[in-house]
């Protein structure tokens, strides 16, 4: 009984009626909205879902323990089971050399033969099933890290100027340093915008010890992680407005050039910001425009009200004064501000490691082409020699060199084939 | 009337096809019972599905058009794949089993088709006003569509199917062939692949994100992010296509790999050399025959998949705007660079169409990646497709290039302007004042000398 469960769940059938069932759960959320988000949810939040993606794991599981066990158990040797392999052959002989023979014959085709009493068995890639394993070991990984970040992870998002300290689940930083290589000399053509920032790092430290975070991987701090997931300038404004005095500093969201930041100021009037080229170069039709990003341009337009004709622009750099129309405006000193996300979640090592087995079992999968098991057997029994051999994968190619092998056998043998 | 006749008789057709395979071969051919399961299968899914798509017609269906689409799609796959299953497991049913099955397969090749025939039927019926006689003539269609399978079945008996096709290899063929036909055209106009491709991409785009977000790797608009060229290239197009081909490949390469795995017989054991390769021939000519149905779904579905991929890609051909002589100047045409047609440095394609007495001289125009502007015939001096062949004539746009369509040659747009080979022929103008300035005498003498080119036939 326990077998034949062992047996079912490490089964083809059972995976594929798994897959079969997560794949109509997906086509039923396909009539509505956001399919793949609803069939997460029911993935990891209904007993349905919790209850095939458990049954996944466990399949996976039982498969790769029943793989590995009758690739390195060895199966008691009888006619009947040489009878049941992909080629053998019989002879009748009643040299007491039989076996001996039989495996200095296999030595000579490549076989490392192992006498086991009354027979000898000869393995090529025992190991092979090695590839599969670690494929399969690190789904397991994967799918059993998932499950448990699904429930535990959670995740904080600081924004955070230079200097400035913040906690995230319990544990405390500080923001020693951030650095941008922002570029003087930006050029963007046309309407297309390639803007990427390769090298942007925020320095933190916390509890005497100094972290670089990136956007790139997460970083370990103690219990948790921390990836910096925004950048942006920050900039000091003061002025007045109709005679109201104002001072504020704000984080702008201006990157890449053409985003625009509204910044709301009291008694309904707002700026808008953004980003202003330095230059202007045309070429045909095509217009290209030059930003120094290492210490921007910015146009502020200083909107008074809903009207049209309320507005007062102005283009400053970080340290500049300007007014018009009665507004009065003053940069002072800039900066960037940094976005961290901070995440608590024990599983998201193993979610690498299940990531890294998986590919590299995948990877080694390519392997099996040519590195998989086969078996050349030979027993003793009586006064006959019963030989088979059996392989894993191109069998029509083993029984061919079996037939052709085998004459060689019987030659040393000098022995009788029985029909 | 005689859209309903026609469509009907399409339909018919389509099914006889399918039916006459599964007819002559076993187990249907095996038995007249067996047979006759597979017919009443064909003629309840009309009785059931003519009717209920006629009844539910005018608007009023009784489930959404998707979601009969979508339970077409999941029948057809269902059909397509039981193959494969009947390969890893050879059935052994009783006689009941092999009827019931028969006549569930019988079933399903027809009732969506007449389902949507039904709906259909009742539809122009309504529009045409003569609901009996369009009821009439598509019940005629039906009709006239099978007749052929009853007039030849003496003939197709004789035909040995069953050599070359197996359970699986026919169950595969006429999945394969579903596939192809799709549902009833005027209905539904796409066949599963392309929804399939589709799903495919939302779900990959949906598991990337989540993957990257699982791994703390979002992206993010400007800043250089882990592995992100990987996870946009991974929810893209390509990989959607790649699972699309897996889809659709796997039976017919899963049945000819099991097809050709066996080892030839062994025939040691025969002492005459002329009967053991009579052994080794007879084997292999069994194979082969039992490889062509195979092959023949194997070419059918990269067909389909071409056509898929070219749906989901397609060309982008701008109808013509007229233009006329210039107000200011009657010996120009002037065409704004920008106007409430769109603007040129939106890269695309334009062509216009200036009426010269009765010809129609239609040329085109495009912002080039160096940022200067390229204008030309809508034709080349090489190929000149016939007349009647309208389709193939002039160029198209994919991305930076102009495509030729009629020998589908891509030409860079950086090279629009330079005359020869498959570049379309380059119509002198100057840019002036935000206006392509095009002389009227240029263009006509341009393409009177293209025209001419043509009655000489220099062309393929």
């Amino acid at each position: 009984m326990i077998a034949k469960l062992r047996t079912f769940l490490a089964s083809w059938w059972f995976t594929a009626a798994l897959l079969l069932a997560l794949c109509a759960a997906y086509l039923s959320f396909t009539f509505g909205e956001a399919p793949y988000a609803r069939w997460v949810r029911f993935l990891f939040h209904s007993p349905l879902g919790l209850g095939l993606y458990a049954g996944l794991i466990v399949n996976l599981l039982a498969a790769s323990l029943l793989v590995a066990g009758s690739a390195l158990g060895k199966r008691p040797l009888a006619p009947e089971t040489i009878r049941a392999m992909d080629a053998w052959t019989s002879a009748a002989t009643t040299d007491p050399r039989a076996l001996q023979k039989a495996e200095a014959w296999m030595k000579s085709k490549g076989f490392p033969a192992d006498a086991e009493g009354n027979a000898v068995r000869g393995v090529q890639g025992a190991f092979s099933f090695l590839p599969g394993a670690a494929f399969r070991a690190g789904l397991v990984v994967l799918l059993a890290s998932v499950l448990v970040s699904a429930s535990l992870r959670r995740s904080e998002v600081v924004t955070l100027h230079a200097g400035e300290k913040a906690s995230a689940f319990g544990r405390s930083f500080t923001l020693e340093r951030l650095s941008a290589a922002l570029p003087a000399d930006y050029l963007q053509v046309g309407d297309e915008d390639a803007f990427l920032l390769e090298k942007a790092s925020a320095t933190v430290t916390s509890s005497g010890a100094s972290y670089e975070v990136t956007p790139g991987l997460p970083v370990r701090l103690g219990g948790i992680f921390v990836r910096l997931v925004h950048l942006g300038y920050a900039q000091s404004f003061a002025g007045s407005l109709g005679g109201a005095a104002f001072a504020r500093d704000i984080d702008l969201d201006v990157l890449p050039p053409g985003r625009t930041e509204i910044v709301p100021l009291a008694s309904g009037a707002f700026f808008t910001v953004s980003l202003e080229p330095d230059r202007t170069i045309t070429k045909g039709l095509l217009k290209g425009k030059q930003y120094n990003l290492a210490s921007p341009l910015y146009r502020i337009v200083v909107q008074r009200g809903r009207e049209a004709g309320n507005a007062a622009a102005l283009t400053l750099r970080a340290g500049e004064r300007g007014s018009a129309q009665g507004a009065v405006v003053s940069l002072g000193r800039d900066g960037l501000y940094a976005r961290l996300q901070a995440v608590r979640d024990p599983a998201l090592p193993a979610i690498y490691l299940g990531l890294l087995l998986t590919f590299a079992g995948a990877a080694l999968m390519i392997s099996r082409f040519f590195w998989f098991r086969k078996e050349l057997v030979a027993l003793y029994e009586g006064t006959t020699l019963f030989v088979g051999c059996k392989e894993e994968y191109f069998k029509k190619w083993g029984i061919r060199r079996f037939h052709l092998w085998k004459g060689e056998l019987l030659a040393l043998l000098d022995a009788e084939t029985k029909p | 009337m005689a859209d309903a006749f026609l469509i009907a008789l399409r339909e018919a057709l389509q099914c006889a096809l399918l039916l006459a395979l599964a007819l002559f071969v076993p187990p249907a051919a095996d038995s007249g019972k067996n047979a006759r399961a597979l017919v009443l299968g064909v003629a309840a899914a009309f009785l059931a599905g003519f009717p209920l798509g006629f009844l539910t017609g005018g608007g009023k269906d009784l489930l959404a058009k998707e979601t009969w689409t979508f339970w077409r799609y999941i029948a057809e796959s269902v059909l397509f794949y039981l193959s494969v299953l009947f390969v890893i497991r050879r059935p052994s049913p009783s006689a009941r089993m092999v009827f019931a099955g028969l006549f569930v397969l019988g079933f399903f090749l027809f009732f969506f088709e007449s389902r949507a025939l039904g709906f259909l039927v009742h539809d122009i019926g309504r529009m045409q006003e003569r609901p009996a006689a369009v009821l009439g003539s598509a019940l005629g269609g039906v009709a006239a569509g099978f007749l052929p399978l009853v007039l030849l079945r003496k003939y197709l008996k004789k035909i040995p199917f069953e050599q070359a096709f197996t359970l699986p290899s026919l169950l595969m063929t006429i999945g394969a062939l579903q596939l192809w036909f799709g549902g009833v055209a005027e209905l539904e106009k796409e066949n599963i692949m392309v929804p399939l491709q589709r799903g495919l991409l939302a779900f990959l785009s949906g598991g990337m994100q989540s993957l990257q977000s699982l791994l703390m790797l979002t992206d993010h608009p400007f800043l250089d992010v882990t592995a992100s060229g990987l996870a946009r290239y991974l929810s893209g197009d390509r990989p959607a296509l790649a699972l699309t081909v897996l889809f659709v490949m796997t039976p017919p390469v899963f049945i000819l790999i099991h097809l050709f795995a066996p080892a030839d017989p062994v025939v040691s054991d025969i002492a005459v050399a002329a009967r053991r390769r009579q052994t080794v021939a007879f084997f292999r000519n069994e194979l082969l025959a039992r490889a062509v149905p195979v092959l023949t779904v194997f070419v059918v579905l990269v067909v389909l998949l071409h056509a898929v991929n070219v749906s989901l890609n397609p060309l982008y051909e701008p109808a013509p705007l007229p233009v006329h002589r210039s107000e200011s100047n009657a010996s120009v045409i002037a065409i704004p660079l920008s106007d409430k047609f769109g603007d040129f440095s939106d890269k695309k394609l334009r062509k216009y169409v200036y009426y010269h007495g009765n010809k129609q001289i239609i040329f085109l125009a495009i912002l080039k990646p160096d940022g200067t502007v390229g204008v030309a015939l809508d034709q080349c001096e090489i190929c000149k497709p016939a007349e009647w062949n309208t389709d193939a004539q002039g160029y198209a746009q994919k991305g930076e290039h102009l495509i030729c369509k009629y020998c589908m040659t891509p030409v860079a747009t950086s090279t629009v302007n330079n005359p020869g080979g498959c570049n379309p022929i380059p119509v002198p103008f100057k840019v002036s004042d935000s206006k392509i300035i095009i002389g009227v005498d240029d263009l006509v003498g341009l393409f009177a000398k293209a025209q001419a080119l043509d009655k000489k036939g220099t062309h393929l």
